[in-house]
């Protein structure tokens, strides 16, 4: 399977606290990337390959801001320049390996892998929730063997809870409510739903503290703000303009065609000094991811199965999804410089900054004065 | 199958984003052409946008227009429209002109984008006038992608062509060509000549400008030329002229039939024997899509993009019906 994922996106390449001064390995958008901290705190994304003889560099050490590849000891700073060699005197001209604009708003640390220029004409998306003491959070983060679509698929049409996760149900009720409305801009998709009011599931009146006895109405947003990223709010409400808020953020990067990062936080706006909530929540949404994965690892597995390709059957529950398969689409077509068509299925070739990414890694510096000599010849 | 032919939705399937922002900012640009920046009241983010997208000016319950978004992608606060007020307006752009002023509201829908700027290593921009506006964003876009780019720039004169200030920095590789200035017809042949196949053409202006580099692009690779039409931009509603009737021949299959005014398309060949795959009858989900050999449907569905139901090669067979008499299906 080839890429159905756009590069020129921001997408989360970790969390903050998993960043520091130790050397952290992660492949992402098939890129080997490695990410550490500098003395002043700042994050650096390089390439994960020595230009030398492409060991990893995540296997070298630090030496204050700067990498040692674990090899034959070249030196690298922090912006890609190689800038010693232990055997011999003078550096290979130009020698740099390929870094990635990074930009960190807690607790996620986000990367740009497209075209280099383009990063600066996009910002990745607000978290607000974060670093805002009216909301606490918690979450982990996951390695799931499927592609980044399935799992924007899952999470935009929520009726399988109903199947999968019935115990997070509100007893009572039998169906979700259609979708009130999807709400759609050239980049973004999102829906709404109501539920009609009910007594609350445990997890909620273990979460909440509110009675057992009473009903209430609980409200359903979910947002696929771009493929890098879902957010859903789930909010119970108290009355009175109160209400218990839920918000579960989920950076989803692509490491290959078939696999995906999961960076899952759930923000709340209610008893956010109280570990004892967030660790019931954070155990109830990590029960329940863990089983989203299963059920989405087996269904990649069946997709990977030899046969005839076939289309999908989708419904009306899915309209949100359709739709965000839609820009994705787009974006990826874009890239690649077609016209956006609505294809039967996922797949794309590689995008133009896949190529350039891969012609460009290791000798990009090298060959930058040749480029510039030539760049009417290149295509 | 139970889903009723011709189903009217109780409320639209999709709902494009809209919001009440605020004119912070009212600049003339050039004679006759002011540029709007406009920002949520309370500061919020506005979704975001690429290169050629548009926005929906709500003026009033029965005037809506459409401007292309002439301002930095990389700017989540505020969108900026360029405006040229229109002697033959029927309204749109005089409204504009004589009542936003800094601290109006208005109300936007969108942003969407008609008119996207693919990857290419090398473009070609042609701007007519006010069609600058969604090429200033493509400018940019190339710019910051490194690619190599060309911009010819037509307009009456200079005191009437926008954003020349901004352009000055890129002098290189632009050619700024007022009427006034030149001998006869914008020098399409100077930039258009010889068909390349690393080159894409955008082109935003007035219809007898895009008609002439329509005409000097035929000899390009095919897609190479990319328009977007000011006239397609005035919201009318569309022309009721699809048929009561009309014949759906299912190629691979060698059957034809005819459906009534009663029924979809798609219970038609069913009950014929075609294999086709439904699910929503609400043109909603894209289950029954299928590829239009012949013939022009009239879209109902909404699934389909601006571009794609222009395109006319894919119909949602559950909803959508036939503006000619015959429609040919790959099914």
């Amino acid at each position: 399977m080839t890429p159905n994922y756009p590069f020129n996106c921001w997408y989360v390449a970790a969390t903050s606290d998993e960043v520091g001064q130790a050397l952290l390995a992660r492949r992402l958008l098939g890129i080997p990337v490695v990410l550490y901290r500098q003395s002043s705190g700042d994050v650096v994304a390089l390439e994960d390959r020595c230009v030398h003889r492409a060991y990893p560099l995540s296997e070298g050490r630090l030496d204050g801001d700067r990498l040692i590849c674990g090899y034959h000891g070249f030196v690298y700073e922090a912006d890609g320049r190689c800038v010693e060699v232990p055997s011999q005197e003078n550096v290979p001209h130009g020698a740099c390996v390929r870094t990635f604009s990074v930009h960190e708003e807690a607790p996620f640390v986000w990367i740009w892998l497209g075209d280099p220029g383009a990063a600066a004409l996009r910002r990745p998306p607000r978290t607000p929730w974060f670093g805002d003491p009216r909301w606490a959070s918690t979450g982990d983060t996951l390695s799931v063997q499927a592609n980044y679509m399935l799992l924007h698929e899952h999470y935009l049409d929520l009726t399988n809870v109903f199947v999968m996760h019935p115990e997070a149900v509100p007893p009572g009720i039998d169906v979700l409510p259609a979708l009130d409305e999807v709400e759609v801009s050239e980049m973004s998709v999102s829906y709404s739903r109501a539920l009609p009011p009910a007594r609350l599931a445990d997890w909620e009146a273990e979460a909440t503290g509110l009675s057992r006895e009473t009903e209430f109405a609980r409200r359903e947003h979910g947002t696929f703000v771009s493929p890098a990223l879902h957010v859903q709010s789930y909010a119970i409400d108290a009355g009175g303009g109160h209400s218990y808020e839920h918000v579960r953020v989920q950076g989803f990067t692509p490491e290959s065609p078939t696999a995906t990062h999961v960076f899952l936080r759930i923000a709340r706006n209610y008893a956010t000094d109280r570990s004892v909530v967030a660790d019931h929540l954070r155990g109830m949404f990590h029960a329940m991811a863990t089983r989203d994965v299963e059920v989405l690892e087996t269904v990649q597995r069946r997709l990977a199965e030899a046969g005839e390709p076939r289309r999908d059957i989708n419904v009306k529950a899915d309209r949100a999804a359709v739709r965000a398969r839609r820009v994705a689409e787009a974006m990826v077509a874009e890239e690649k410089g077609s016209a956006a068509r609505h294809g039967r299925t996922l797949i794309a070739s590689p995008s133009r900054a896949a190529r350039t990414a891969n012609a460009q890694s290791q000798l990009e510096c090298v060959v930058r004065r040749a480029a510039r000599r030539g760049r009417g010849n290149r295509r | 199958m139970t889903g009723a032919p011709n189903t009217t939705l109780e409320r639209p399937a999709y709902r494009e984003l809209e919001a009440d922002l605020e004119v912070v900012r009212r600049e003339q640009a050039a004679d006759g052409v002011v540029v709007l920046t406009l920002a949520d009241p309370h500061g919020a983010e506005l979704p975001e946008w690429t290169p050629g997208a548009h926005i929906d000016l709500l003026l009033s319950d029965a005037l809506t227009r459409q401007y292309s978004l002439c301002g930095s992608t990389s700017d989540r606060s505020e969108w900026q429209v360029g405006v040229l007020l229109d002697p033959d307006s029927r309204g749109g752009s005089k409204l504009v002109h004589e009542q936003l002023r800094e601290g109006s509201s208005v109300r936007v829908r969108g942003p969407r984008n008609h008119f996207p700027l693919a990857g290419s290593p090398r473009y070609q921009f042609i701007a007519g006038g006010i069609g600058i506006t969604p090429l200033l964003t493509m400018i940019e876009g190339a710019e910051a992608r490194g690619a190599d780019w060309h911009l010819l720039y037509g307009g009456r004169e200079r005191g009437s062509m926008a954003f020349l200030d901004k352009l000055e920095r890129f002098s290189e590789r632009v050619t700024v060509s007022p009427r006034d200035e030149r001998q006869g017809r914008l020098e399409l042949e100077s930039v258009l000549a010889e068909p390349r196949d690393d080159t894409l053409v955008y082109c935003c202006g007035p219809e007898g400008l895009l008609g002439a580099v329509e005409e000097a692009c035929r000899p390009w690779p095919t897609d190479s030329l990319r328009i977007e039409r000011f006239s397609a931009k005035d919201l009318e509603p569309p022309p009721a002229d699809a048929l009561q009737t009309f014949e759906v021949e299912c190629q691979r299959s060698g059957v034809t039939v005819t459906v009534p005014a009663d029924r979809s398309i798609y219970e038609v060949v069913e009950e014929a024997g075609i294999d086709v795959l439904g699910s929503c009858m609400e043109g909603v989900c894209g289950t029954c899509e299928c590829d239009v050999l012949e013939g022009d449907p009239e879209h109902r569905d909404s699934v389909l993009s601006e571009a794609e139901r222009t395109r006319g090669d894919m119909i949602m067979i559950c909803v959508s019906r036939s503006r000619s008499e015959r429609l040919v299906l790959d099914i």
